[in-house]
């Protein structure tokens, strides 16, 4: 077990104190998984807790070591390798799609009032809903802050796949906006929320 | 020049700063002259936040938080 015992005795408040954030990791490239995710994280982290050279560098440490395990999720799995076919999406706008429909036809700021339908739990049930191998690219780059090459070196995976799936995961996320506003009655009238951007 | 369409399909990258100079280029001539696609730039800026916005989301439910602090402890036993 690496780590002697004033570095284990500190195991559990840097644990504690990165949870929230592996867990949103854990979440969003996981989903249902998640919890398995984190005990795994927090299993290699525990075996490698005496590598941590500064405790307040924790939460971004126990982060690349998820990205660690999940790879080897991935790669045990096979579930990389799993890509699928979209007739039309690379090539789909959103802003042209809300115009064409134009769903509150009296608004002066038609797609800020469209965005502005969705909550932050809207656009986590979007996210959650995507394929995983689109998803994990979009949220590591997006809501994480990882550079492209960042996240082909972690994914173990090469620069110009992740590129690829970066850019369909971007058009997927702007086809299942307007998907999911129609599905869930966020165009109709009654529902319009002012917009505020984020 | 490129078309809209071209134009369209790397307004991701190009907010991330991520297009190979003379691409950025070829976009930087077609927003000049296109209107409708500086519109089409802005809106993507606007997801990206969205996004971007899912940062500040604090979701750990405390059963979780009291399960992983269980597990943890089990770790240090």
């Amino acid at each position: 077990m690496a780590g002697g015992k004033t570095a284990q005795a500190g195991f559990s408040e840097v644990a504690m104190a990165s949870l929230p954030r592996i867990y949103r990791l854990a979440r969003r490239l996981a989903n249902r998984g998640a919890e398995d995710l984190v005990q795994e994280t927090l299993m290699r982290a525990y075996q490698r807790f005496g590598q941590l050279q500064h405790v307040e560098a924790g939460p971004a440490w126990m982060s690349a070591i998820m990205l660690n395990v999940y790879r080897d999720g991935l790669r045990r799995s096979k579930r990389s390798i799993d890509e699928l076919a979209f007739d039309d999406v690379d090539e789909y706008s959103l802003y042209r799609k809300v115009e064409e429909e134009d769903p509150f036809p009296y608004s002066d700021s038609l797609h800020l009032d469209f965005i502005a339908q969705f909550g932050r739990d809207d656009v986590l049930a979007i996210l959650l809903a995507m394929p995983e191998i689109y998803r994990a690219p979009l949220v590591l780059h997006y809501v994480e802050g990882y550079s492209t090459k960042e996240i082909a070196r972690n994914l173990g995976a090469p620069l110009g796949t992740i590129l690829a799936r970066l850019h369909r995961a971007r058009k997927l996320f702007e086809r299942d906006l307007w998907n999911y506003a129609d599905r869930e009655g966020l165009l109709t009238k009654s529902h319009m929320k002012e917009s505020v951007v984020p | 020049m490129i078309t809209c369409t071209e134009a369209v399909k790397q307004f991701w990258q190009y907010l991330d700063d991520d297009l190979a100079p003379k691409q950025q280029q070829l976009v930087d001539d077609h927003l000049g002259i296109c209107r409708q696609c500086c519109g089409e730039l802005e809106f993507a800026r606007v997801l990206q936040s969205v996004l971007e916005d899912q940062r500040s989301v604090d979701e750990l439910p405390a059963e979780v938080r009291e399960r992983m602090a269980r597990f943890v402890k089990e770790l240090e036993r």
